[in-house]
């Protein structure tokens, strides 16, 4: 396991200037999501570590070796992709088997039929298959070993997929948007045990992902990406709570948070942060409810106020005293010092 | 991934360059140079094995042109195409129509009419040969059941150049069935029912409002590789009847062939071939014309 | 597309179908009648399928020891199979690197394989004679085999199949340690195998039958390609002696036929893709 440090890192796609001067340090063993909506680079980094892309400018390093100029084979990396990238006529076993096969047996070791002759080669597709059988068994997938990737699910396919880059213990993992081809249920499912896997492992593990419920659940810390640039990086409780930007604001957290122009700048409040008052209270905004969302622990409230574009959000616990019905004039106010601030460039304002 | 930045790796460079060298030492030495070599041959006098080598600049193309043979070879092989294209196309075209619209045998017919373009030409042309015989050829055998005097088929100069369409016809129909049920299947179904509803009730018309349109593309496409392919016409012509009677079969091909390499006027048939190559190459530009028509519907 | 047609439609479709299937096959079928009879009965003018005395043994053997078909039809054999080993050994790695890798250069490489695919296989012909005669090769295997060995449809074709492979697949590959030749080998070329098939059966249906080159490179009798062979023996026969003769092109025919029946699917497929161009 290794750190992985990036400083200045630069990647333009003809005119399209993709990841603009990013620096970031990950230490080892932890689990680290890239955050982002999609076309905002984050793809793109994740390659770069992995060699299948090259950076124009800047600094990759892993352990203590800086990477760059080395090809993908040579750092020591192993990634999940989304569509699994399972090797349709391989089973399962050569599946997991490959990257082991690759480095522990040489090229003429290698060769079909030939190499089974030469010495050492037994020794090493033994060691191979013990392997593979134990990556399997931690897995659960060891009954599914002679399959074929289009004999299995989804779920399969994924752990697969794990088996095939956990099973050469690399510097680190690198995970692209790895769960979402599965259905809402597996997807949270497997958060759990990915989590479990990585503090088993004790790996270092560069998440990509557009969700932000995946990278709040399962990170340690999340790095924010927008338009190729990192907004912030922290662990998910300070990325929601005390975010830098106006923009990670904005992206994070669901519903979106209120945002309120002010003189010079904007006023930016979670919904669990409002609260529903009479119309006529002190320091309250008076609205008219438009909808209520009962979502059975709680309920939204959207209230339409004059001169804002968006319905403003407040979310009430269901065992409020309130039962707030659509139509009605009410008020919304902050609570004390949940409110932040940002200037008008979007940057925050600390008091 | 936008492909936008080519060469940006070295390793995937190298790796690039070794895997494509065999194909590009293969085709600048066994297509490529020979090619271009055909156009610069034209413009000499030699003659294979002769020590010396002149640049002569156009004149073995005066000579072509002044040469009556050459134009007889000329219109012969246009005159071939314009039997054997429209001949193949239209067969093929009501052989699609009437197969994918049939209920069942589909397979069966299409195998069988398939049949005479993976057979051996040379082989089925000496078949030809004797079902074309004068007196006990099948042809005229059954001709004769029926009072009618066949005649000779090969020998006959006004007939033997057109014998030799109707074995193109023959060979080539089945092709041409097959580029136009990969056309029909482009179709989609529901304009079909688009169609129906919209009041075109018989099948004929039906044909005229969706397949003959949607099919125009695929249309031009077999016509002109059916126009290609006919151009190149030698086996049967060197099987057959080697030109004659009388010039009347001699068609490019094979004036080239036998000036090249019966003759070895190496000069004089590498002209030749450029007259060919031309020709062909006008109706490959018009293929690719229609192949990016036919791109329209996918 | 008829799907209310009517009963007559139908009986006459049918019909149609099979006067049509009468004449297209009747080459066929008269080819292998005419083998099985006697000259007296090949010579008379009364129409039968079936001979009255059969005379199929003595018809195939004079095929056999008249001519070397064996050896024509084990020419056809090598002269095929070495022309579309050679030209799978030359057009993948091409056609991956022109798929999946990015070069300087590759865009000017795709067009010259455009450009060779439009130039017919008679056009180079007097120049690549020529350089067999320069380095004596002519009338051998290499003669009937090397020239064809760049196929630009191969090339074409295998490239237009790579592209359709996902690009995560070979990422994975090189995170998996693989080289680019490995990945080829490993990866690429096992998914490839229907392409391959298609392109194979192109090559050996145009190469099997081509009848220019051979005739053109090719004097001895033993080196004689399947229809350069039909040629000799017909020549040998002054075109007279019909059973044998016919007994002959059946040998000759057969095994494209066979390999046609066999693998229908692969046939139409490939020339469909390839409008039949060698």
């Amino acid at each position: 396991m290794a750190a992985i440090s990036f400083e200045n890192v630069r990647k333009s796609f003809g005119a399209v200037e993709v990841l603009k001067d990013v620096s970031l340090d990950i230490a080892d063993g932890e689990f680290l999501t890239l955050l982002g909506p999609s076309g905002c680079g984050k793809s793109t980094l994740l390659r770069i570590v992995a060699g299948l892309e090259r950076n124009d400018a800047g600094s990759i390093t892993i352990g203590d070796r800086r990477v760059d100029a080395l090809p993908a084979r040579d750092r020591d990396i192993a990634m999940v992709f989304q569509s699994y990238a399972l090797y349709p006529h391989m089973t399962v076993a050569e599946n997991i088997g490959l990257p082991l096969t690759m480095r522990r047996m040489n090229a003429w070791q290698r060769l079909p039929g030939l190499g089974a002759l030469l010495p050492g080669t037994r020794a090493a597709r033994k060691s191979v298959a013990k392997d593979v059988a134990e990556a399997a068994e931690a897995l659960d997938i060891g009954p599914l070993l002679q399959r074929k990737p289009s004999q299995l699910s989804g779920g399969q396919k994924q752990r697969v997929a794990l088996g095939r880059a956990m099973v050469r213990h690399p510097a680190a993992f690198l995970l692209d948007e790895p769960l979402s081809n599965l259905d809402a249920k597996l997807r949270v499912q497997m958060r759990a045990e990915l989590t479990e896997l990585q503090r088993r492992l004790g790996a270092t593990m560069i998440y990509v992902t557009h969700d932000q419920s995946e990278a709040m659940t399962m990170s340690d810390r999340v790095a924010v990406m927008l338009a190729g640039k990192l907004q912030q990086v922290a662990p998910p409780r300070q990325l929601y709570d005390d975010p830098e930007t106006l923009a990670v604001a904005e992206f994070v957290g669901s519903p979106k948070i209120n945002v309120l122009s002010v003189a010079g700048g904007f006023h930016a409040v979670r919904p669990e942060a409002m609260e529903v008052v009479a119309d006529d209270a002190p320091g309250a905004i008076a609205g008219r409810i438009r909808l209520v969302e009962h979502l059975g622990s709680e309920s939204l409230v959207h209230v339409e106020v004059p001169d804002v574009p968006l319905p403003l959000i407040a979310r009430l616990e269901a065992m409020s005293a309130r039962d707030p019905k659509r139509g009605e004039a009410v008020g919304l106010r902050p609570l004390p010092g949940r409110v932040l601030k940002f200037d008008a460039t979007g940057s925050r304002i600390r008091d | 991934m936008i492909d936008a930045n080519p060469a940006e790796n070295p390793g995937e460079r190298r790796a690039a360059y070794a895997l494509v060298s065999p194909a590009w030492v293969a085709f600048v030495v066994l297509l490529a140079g020979p090619s271009l070599a055909v156009v610069v041959l034209s413009l000499t006098d030699w003659q294979l094995g002769a020590p010396t080598m002149n640049f002569i600049g156009l004149g073995n193309y005066e000579q072509l042109f002044a040469d009556r043979v050459f134009w007889k070879s000329f219109t012969n092989t246009f005159v071939y195409c314009l039997v054997v294209v429209p001949g193949s196309v239209f067969l093929g075209l009501g052989l699609a129509l009437l197969i994918e619209g049939a209920t069942f045998g589909r397979a069966f017919y299409r195998a069988a009419y398939f049949l005479p373009v993976t057979s051996t030409l040379i082989a089925m042309a000496v078949v030809w040969e004797f079902l074309l015989h004068p007196s006990v050829g099948l042809i005229n055998v059954v001709l004769e059941q029926v009072g009618i005097r066949g005649g000779d088929w090969l020998k006959n100069p006004s007939r033997a150049l057109f014998t030799l369409a109707g074995i193109g016809i023959w060979q080539s129909a089945g092709l041409n069935m097959i580029l136009f049920m990969a056309g029909l299947k482009a179709i989609p179904p529901d304009l079909y029912e688009a169609a129906e509803i919209d009041g075109a009730a018989s099948v004929w018309e039906r044909f005229r409002c969706v397949t003959w349109p949607m099919l125009g593309p695929a249309t031009l496409f077999v016509t002109v590789v059916s126009g290609i392919r006919s151009f190149q016409v030698f086996d049967t012509v060197e099987v057959l009847t080697k030109g004659g009677p009388n010039k009347a079969t001699e068609v490019l091909l094979y004036t080239m062939y036998t000036e090249a390499f019966n003759f070895f006027r190496t000069g004089y048939g590498a002209a030749i071939t450029v007259v060919f190559l031309v020709v062909v190459l006008a109706l490959t530009l018009l293929q690719v014309k229609a192949g990016e028509k036919r791109t329209h519907y996918g | 597309m008829n799907r209310r047609g009517t009963l007559l439609g139908h009986i006459l479709r049918h019909a149609v179908l099979i006067f049509g299937l009468v004449i297209m096959l009747a080459p066929f079928v008269w080819m292998i009648s005419t083998s099985l009879k006697p000259p007296n009965e090949i010579f008379s003018t009364k129409l039968s399928l079936l001979p009255n005395n059969w005379a199929a043994a003595e018809n195939y053997t004079k095929a056999f020891t008249k001519v070397p078909l064996l050896r024509y039809l084990l020419n056809g054999v090598i002269v095929t199979g070495g022309i579309f080993l050679l030209q799978l050994i030359v057009s993948l790695p091409c056609a991956y690197a022109l798929a999946k890798l990015r070069f300087k250069g590759r865009d000017i490489l795709f067009t010259m394989v455009l450009i060779g695919l439009m130039i017919p296989a008679q056009a180079p012909a007097i120049p690549r004679y020529v350089m067999l005669y320069e380095v004596g090769l002519l009338d051998s295997y290499a003669a009937l085999i090397v020239p064809f060995v760049f196929s630009a449809f191969g090339i074409f074709l295998m490239r237009q199949f790579f592209k359709t492979v996902p690009d995560d697949l070979m990422h994975a590959a090189r995170l998996d340690g693989l080289g680019e030749f490995e990945i080829l080998c490993r990866i690429m070329l096992p998914l490839a195998m229907p392409a391959m098939l298609a392109f194979g059966v192109i090559s050996i249906v145009t190469h099997w039958n081509d009848f220019f080159w051979p005739l053109i490179v090719i004097q001895t009798g033993d080196l004689a390609t399947p229809p350069l062979g039909t040629l000799f023996f017909r020549n040998e026969e002054a075109g007279s002696d019909f059973g044998p003769l016919m007994a002959g092109t059946v040998v000759i025919t057969a095994p494209l036929v066979l390999l046609f029946l066999a693998a229908q699917r692969r046939f139409i497929e490939g020339v469909t893709l390839s409008g039949m161009k060698g």
